[in-house]
């Protein structure tokens, strides 16, 4: 009898999860958002997904395998970059770009920090960075969505072979840039970005693959909330604080800057706000750092899409808040109940 | 039950200084017998439960200190169980009868210390401190670890003793405010307790609190801020604010001592867990081996898989069931693989993925894995500067990791090697 008696330290019970049940809690909640990918751009969808997870899991293992480290696929943190990377690269980037983007998203933005729990940078960001970079002309080429009737005149008045489409978040941009121009018959008003919403609410809009069905995104959100695997402060930071920025420009000249309900529900807010920043391991670990966090994504998105070149900023702002996550935690050091103990 | 064959009386059974035996090898010995004095302030006395004679005084398993130093005593036939005597206090109780020294003496030579496993001597709590005056008392009836009833039995079936010795406590430090705190999910006992305090004229100022079911309520930190809604100073005590915390079975073992000059030799002992057959609450002599408890409880299940002193939060494994039962073991746990979990009991560890559950789950609002990984990697400056010190050992970090990480375990290391740094602790 007890012959395999255990010996250990304090608490001998423990809550029954583990970090692969939460990576697979993301999985499920990023499920709604696959299936709008699916709905709108059929077999592409499916095939960028596959490869993109397919890819980080093999770059994983074989990393691993050349540090002679255990398998760390077990934990699901790899196929949840593979769909994180798959869903914000538009619908139309070939395979083999894909695979780049995943080994590099792995193999740099991961594995060589020391695999899950190491790494600086949100991983599915380093790889879109990566393509970005590299392939700048695909990664701003948008498919139009499987389900708008081509026949139909388009709403872009240079792209009548309807393969592409601008983005609604081009449009928007284009109502920014159109501020300067003297010609009134060839200002952009910010209208058109706001009549766009129901269909960025369903999804049936240019854009990357996994982020252009709002509804589909908030269901995710909502199912990560319930059951514990997020807390709320990120997402509520990122969206509040894009809010309110966007709400400061669309006061001061609302035929220029878009609607903050259409900067809330466009491009990659939804989708960063819910699933990229709230990456435990590139976020801060305190409710006050978290906050700091957030509202700095945010806001930062923000600043890109009023002010600067690029029409989408979710990515950069995401990869600049990592870089700042460790000096976060540094100062918001929490203060233990009843004061600082005289040590 | 009957009373055990042999008793392995440790001769360190509270926080302070080790007890000096004071008989011999050979030597007969009364149920109540000094055995172990206690010669410095923060000490106490130790008693023999039985009348028997003394076989040896040799290193024994200790559940905290590995191996310590113990009086082994052969009981002989002539002994009886102890019963306990809530029978004998009722609704003429009235501390007055007794001087705040009178009721400090009873209680250092008593060998009290506090039961609800901190073991630090009673007496030196209940000494007037006019630095620090108490203005609040607080009868702690939280019993938050899972699995442990000792304590709830002891406030249905004991409950006079135990306002009785809440009253004792007020009259020794001269102190009238006094409450009971008990979990919302124990109905009956604070239903009990109002009653006695119904039927005791001399207890009508004692208020019965009922607070939140939850871990770790019953934290003597985290009970002054329920009631009360005050912080105790992080790495501080309850003095510190005009409060003492005292559990139930050591309220009830002060009023046996005042009244009838009892030392403490016995006390309630929950046996639970799923590794068990027949789970029970016992009143067991200290120095009781763990075994003959189990044995008492119906015996091991086949898939017992790890023996806990004290509860599952916060109590110790135990490798020898030879290690006998001390003052402040209020359960012997058995557990099972599947309530420890598979990951745990393969002691299995992954990356910290930085989620921050477990600064989520602190009490205290300390930062777990900073602190634990700072104390894997020798950092101590590190550890201290993230108020390591302020850590109450609950273990919640530890028990939500997705991880697995000993979060608590490492804490808890760090502690001790900082205390070896500063010379406090021997190595």
């Amino acid at each position: 009898m007890l012959q395999n008696i255990k010996i250990s330290p304090s608490p001998h019970i423990s809550k029954h999860y583990s970090t692969s049940l939460i990576m697979l809690n993301v999985l499920i909640g990023l499920l709604p958002a696959f299936i709008a990918a699916v709905w709108y751009f059929r077999a592409r969808a499916v095939m960028l997904t596959l490869v993109c997870v397919a890819v980080c899991c093999l770059t994983e293992w074989l990393c691993n395998l050349t540090r002679s480290k255990p398998n760390s696929l077990g934990d699901l943190s790899a196929a949840i970059t593979g769909v994180i990377l798959a869903f914000s690269v538009p619908p139309a980037l070939p395979w083999w770009a894909a695979i780049i983007g995943s080994v590099f998203a792995i193999a740099v933005g991961k594995m060589v920090f020391g695999g899950l729990g190491a790494n600086v940078f949100n991983p599915a960001m380093i790889g879109r960075a990566f393509l970005t970079a590299s392939f700048g002309m695909m990664m701003t080429t948008w498919t139009v969505p499987a389900t708008i009737d081509k026949n139909m005149p388009e709403i872009s008045v240079k792209n009548t072979s309807a393969i592409t489409q601008a983005t609604p978040l081009a449009w928007s941009k284009q109502a920014i840039k159109s501020k300067k121009i003297e010609d009134v018959s060839k200002k952009v008003d910010a209208s058109i970005a706001n009549n766009m919403l129901k269909d960025l609410f369903f999804g049936q809009r240019g854009g990357c693959l996994g982020e252009t069905s709002s509804v589909a995104l908030i269901i995710g959100g909502i199912y990560l909330l319930l059951t514990g695997t997020i807390s709320i402060h990120i997402p509520l930071a990122v969206l509040l604080s894009a809010f309110v920025a966007s709400s400061i420009g669309y006061f001061m000249d609302s035929t220029a800057y878009a609607s903050p309900v259409f900067h809330l529900m466009s491009g990659g807010m939804l989708i960063g706000a819910f699933f990229i920043a709230t990456d435990p391991v590139t976020s801060p670990l305190t409710k006050k750092g978290m906050w700091i966090f957030g509202i700095g994504v945010g806001g930062l998105t923000m600043l890109i899409r009023m002010v600067g070149e690029y029409s989408e900023g979710m990515m950069f702002s995401v990869l600049l808040m990592n870089s700042i996550t460790p000096l976060i935690d540094k100062f918001c050091k929490i203060i233990p109940a009843g004061g600082k103990p005289n040590v | 039950m009957p009373v055990p064959k042999q008793l392995a009386i440790m001769l360190s059974q509270h926080i302070g200084a080790i007890c000096r035996p004071v008989v011999n090898k050979k030597d007969r010995v009364t149920a109540g017998q000094l055995i172990g004095s206690a010669d410095a302030f923060v000490s106490a006395p130790i008693h023999s439960p039985v009348n028997g004679t003394v076989k040896d005084i040799a290193l024994c398993s200790h559940p905290v200190l590995g191996r310590a130093e113990a009086v082994i005593i052969e009981s002989d036939e002539s002994n009886q169980s102890k019963q306990p005597c809530a029978d004998k206090f009722d609704g003429r109780f009235n501390p007055d009868k007794f001087t705040p020294e009178k009721i400090f003496n009873a209680v250092r030579n008593a060998g009290i210390v506090g039961m609800g496993g901190a073991g630090f001597p009673t007496s030196v709590k209940i000494k007037t401190n006019p630095s620090s005056p108490i203005r609040t008392i607080i009868i702690n009836g939280c019993e938050c670890e899972p699995f442990i009833t000792c304590d709830y039995r002891v406030m249905l079936e004991w409950t006079n003793q135990v306002v009785a010795g809440a009253l004792l406590i007020g009259k020794a430090l001269g102190c009238g405010d006094i409450y009971i705190g008990i979990e919302d999910n124990k109905p009956k006992a604070a239903d009990a307790f109002r009653e006695a305090i119904k039927n005791i004229p001399a207890a009508a100022g004692i208020e019965v609190v009922v607070v939140k079911t939850k871990y770790p309520q019953g934290g003597e930190k985290q009970l002054i801020k329920s009631i009360l809604g005050e912080d105790v100073p992080a790495g501080g005590i309850p003095p510190m604010i005009g409060v003492l915390v005292s559990n139930v079975a050591t309220a009830a073992a002060i009023a046996e001592a005042v009244v009838f000059d009892i030392p403490l030799t016995y006390r309630p002992v929950t046996v639970s867990g799923s590794g068990i057959k027949k789970p029970g609450n016992f009143y067991a002599p200290v120095g009781m081996a763990i075994g003959e408890l189990i044995e008492l409880a119906g015996g091991l299940t086949d898939d017992a898989a790890k023996v806990i002193l004290g509860g599952p939060m916060m109590g110790f494994a135990i490798a020898d069931l030879s290690t006998p039962i001390t003052k402040t073991s209020g359960a012997i746990i058995v557990l099972t693989e599947k309530e420890i979990g598979k990951a745990k009991m393969l002691g299995k560890e992954t990356a910290c993925i930085r989620c921050g559950r477990c600064i989520a789950s602190c009490p205290v609002n300390v930062n777990p894995t900073r602190i634990a990984h700072a104390v894997k990697h020798n950092l101590l400056e590190i550890a201290e500067d993230y108020y390591m010190s302020a850590c109450i050992e609950c273990g919640c970090c530890s028990y939500v990791c997705p991880a697995n990480i000993e979060l608590s375990g490492f804490i808890k290391t760090g502690k001790i090697l900082v205390a070896r740094q500063k010379k406090l602790m021997p190595k």
